[in-house]
């Protein structure tokens, strides 16, 4: 420490630290304080006055009057200001002004009390002890020229006091006093150093103790505020009543198993909590995955040859974070009727994005099951019913114009032809009801092989062909020479193309034209695009939107009693969704319509080469 | 235009193949009958019901049954896997004919064993053309 220098200050000791009592305490601040100047003199004051006492002794002789009076006002002034130099405004080493001034005043007592003979030179040890505890050497040497000073005093007042070989007390007094005063101020700065270092070591400990007492605080804070959140989210997931929540580690292991969990599958968390999940028969996997992992063939016997691990890891095959997987799980209570149980499946992440465990959160739907397929029945049902009729009508219709022995005239042939149109209009609305139904419900599939679209679109514009020379409007088709393929259903993506063909020839006023138009775009992926404009009346653009609603129609439809009862393009996007692909469209009334239908596009070999190269 | 009902007489020459009927709408049943009839085919029975169908069948042992798939007592598809299962019947062709157009019940149809899974409505004629491919008959036959 600096303080420690030879001639460098004593750190103050520190206002903040409690007081210490004793001894040790009294001899600490007798160091350490540079105030305690006052106190030292003091007690050599006390000392003094005490020893003035011994003059009442009559062996001792009269002492000399003017040295008497000079040493005790010497003793007063000194003590004054020893009040004066422990204010902080004064410099801390004047205080060594004070000690020097003591050692002239003993000098003059003991010039007035007999010179070098006197009783009371002992006194002088006490200002120079005094003058020892300052810090520094500097005091020394001024204590020694002021020490021969005081001892050469006596000379003033009688030239022949050091005769006699006393004058060796002026040069060995001083000499005995320097080495006490070197010896008090070793000491002295030893033991303050000491106190230094202890001093350091307490704040250190103190730094240290309150470091940890604050760690301690905010672990405290941290652990609570952890315990409040975990208590938190504990209580939010068990609220959840009605969906079961269950946490699984990376291996399968049941993390956690929500009240919502326990309710729905009849299970206590107990029973489950640390034991795989696979052993729950609902988290089986399903065999469409099995099916299309690669793994054994789905025969019931290959499903216990099957490790815990490689059924969990099937159950969870996909799930990626991001990517969860959304499935119906039947659920075999026992003694209960069969559940349905959606189950989502979700990765759980740790903070270095690495899988840390899967989340299953399964909402029993057996009841929106039941309802979807009773639905489903009862559509089945009516499609069944108005079919049956129809079949009878169609067939005899065809049996009548068929009739080779009884021959049909031109005009009951019109008429017959007239009530097939209708009834043929009423299947195909049959049909469409049906099929929205399946979209509906997510029944509707469909198959997946390749499909050329110029021959597609070839036979819609056959189709379409009369029906649009009887309405005067014209056809034309630009399709490129390349051949366009598409993964999907021919049958599907043909209905959607006609229907996205009849709807413009029959938008399209008499004069007015139809193009069709096939092309491809690679970027961001590889897609087909079949576009089919008009020039017909045009749909407003607060109706775009709803377009593809099921059963609406365009004003421009209704005000143009245009035929139909909305659902074809309903069923042209399910259609164009299902192959994962979308319908767009633009219109500018009076003007025409453009429906695109966009296609995820199967590449060639030549272009899969193309692109690999 | 020659239609037979009910059975044909054991003593009679059979002048085509033999076709069991079964649907529980008679209209329909007419339809169909004179579609086989024009195929060149012979109607052996035209039954309204799936249990009277599988008595024909087990009777007559056509060449072929056509067959609705919703009927009372047994459905088509009941009346097709009673088929498949039995070795004496072979060599019958299946025809169902459904107003179900669901994929799963043409998937069901396929797995009980038909031949062919036609929907309702149908063109007389290209009932009668698939008739005719099934039996292998000559069109000159018509």
């Amino acid at each position: 420490m600096s303080g420690a220098g030879i001639l460098g200050r004593p750190a103050p000791v520190s206002v903040a630290r409690p007081r210490t009592q004793g001894l040790i305490g009294h001899l600490h601040r007798f160091a350490l304080d540079p105030n305690s100047v006052l106190e030292r003199q003091l007690s050599l004051a006390v000392v003094y006055a005490l020893s003035l006492l011994v003059l009442a002794v009559p062996e001792i002789g009269r002492p000399r009057f003017w040295p008497l009076v000079a040493s005790i006002a010497l003793i007063v002034a000194a003590t004054a200001a020893a009040f004066v130099v422990r204010r902080p405004t004064v410099h801390w080493r004047l205080a060594l002004v004070v000690p020097l001034v003591d050692i002239l005043a003993v000098g003059f007592l003991r010039a007035g009390t007999g010179g070098p003979t006197s009783v009371l030179s002992i006194l002088i040890v006490l200002p120079v002890i005094s003058l020892g505890v300052e810090p520094g050497r500097l005091p020394l040497l001024l204590g020694g020229i002021v020490t021969i000073v005081s001892q050469l005093l006596p000379l003033a007042f009688d030239p022949n006091v050091y005769d006699d070989g006393q004058w060796i007390r002026v040069v060995y007094t001083p000499l005995v006093l320097g080495v006490t005063c070197l010896f008090v101020s070793e000491m002295t700065r030893r033991l303050r150093s000491r106190v230094r270092a202890i001093e350091r070591l307490r704040t250190d400990q103190e730094t240290l103790l309150s470091a940890a007492q604050d760690h301690a605080d905010a672990s405290g804070a941290a652990s609570a505020l952890l315990r409040e959140s975990a208590n938190q989210l504990t209580g939010i997931i068990d609220a959840v009543t009605e969906q079961a929540i269950v946490a699984t580690d990376p291996t399968g292991r049941v993390d956690m198993f929500n009240a919502g969990a326990q309710k729905m599958l009849k299970i206590a968390a107990h029973d489950v909590v640390g034991h795989p999940l696979i052993q729950l028969a609902m988290f089986e996997p399903p065999e469409a995955t099995r099916a299309a992992s690669g793994h054994p063939p789905p025969e019931d016997a290959a499903l216990p040859m099957m490790s815990r691990e490689d059924r969990f890891a099937l159950l969870v095959a996909g799930v990626r974070p991001g990517h969860p997987q959304v499935r119906d799980h039947t659920f075999l209570p026992a003694g209960r009727p069969a559940m349905q149980i959606q189950v989502a499946v979700t990765a759980r992440c740790d903070a270095r994005g690495q899988i840390d465990g899967f989340l299953f959160v399964g909402t029993d739907v057996t009841v929106d099951r039941e309802q979807a397929r009773m639905k489903d029945e009862f559509v089945n049902l009516i499609s069944h019913e108005l079919r049956t009729p129809l079949s009878s009508i169609l067939g005899y219709l065809e049996l009548i114009a068929d009739d080779e022995e009884n021959p049909l005239s031109e005009e009951q042939l019109q008429y017959l032809a007239t009530v097939d149109r209708n009834a043929n209009r009423l299947l195909r609305l049959v049909s469409d009801l049906l099929f929205t139904a399946q979209v509906e419900s997510g029944r509707f599939h469909i198959s997946k092989e390749p499909v050329e679209l110029q021959s597609l679109l070839d036979g819609a514009l056959e189709t379409a062909r009369p029906g649009a020379s009887t309405r005067g409007v014209t056809l034309k088709m630009s399709i490129p020479d390349q051949s366009v393929t598409v993964w999907g259903d021919p049958v599907r993506l043909g209905q959607a193309i006609d229907n996205l063909i009849s709807n413009a020839v029959k938008f399209t006023p008499a004069g007015g034209r139809v193009i069709i138009t096939l092309g491809t775009d690679d970027d961001p992926e590889p897609r087909a695009l079949i576009g089919i404009t008009d020039t017909g009346m045009g749909i407003p653009p607060d109706e775009v939107d709803r377009l593809f609603s099921r059963f609406f129609r365009a004003s421009t439809a209704t005000a143009n009693a245009v035929p139909g009862v909305g659902l074809g393009l309903t069923i042209t996007k399910a259609i164009a969704n299902a192959h994962g692909g979308q319908i767009r469209v633009a219109s500018t009334v009076g003007e025409g319509t453009m429906f695109v239908l966009d296609l995820p596009r199967e590449l060639s070999p030549q272009e899969s080469d193309a692109l690999v190269a | 235009m020659s239609t037979v009902n009910g059975s044909v007489g054991d003593d009679m020459e059979v002048p085509g193949p033999v076709v069991v009927i079964a649907d529980d709408d008679p209209d329909i049943r007419r339809l169909v009958e004179v579609a086989v009839t024009r195929a060149g085919a012979v109607v052996g029975a035209n039954v309204a019901d799936g249990a009277e169908a599988w008595k024909a069948i087990s009777r007559l042992h056509p060449a072929m049954a056509i067959l609705d798939v919703s009927m009372p007592e047994k459905t088509g598809l009941e009346v097709c896997r009673l088929v498949r299962a039995d070795t004496s019947l072979t060599e019958i062709k299946l025809i169902l004919l459904s107003a179900a157009v669901h994929p799963e019940a043409i998937a069901a149809g396929r797995a009980a064993g038909a031949d062919l899974y036609s929907q309702k409505p149908f063109r007389l004629r290209i009932l009668q053309d698939e008739i005719r491919g099934l039996l292998s008959i000559g069109v000159t036959t018509s």
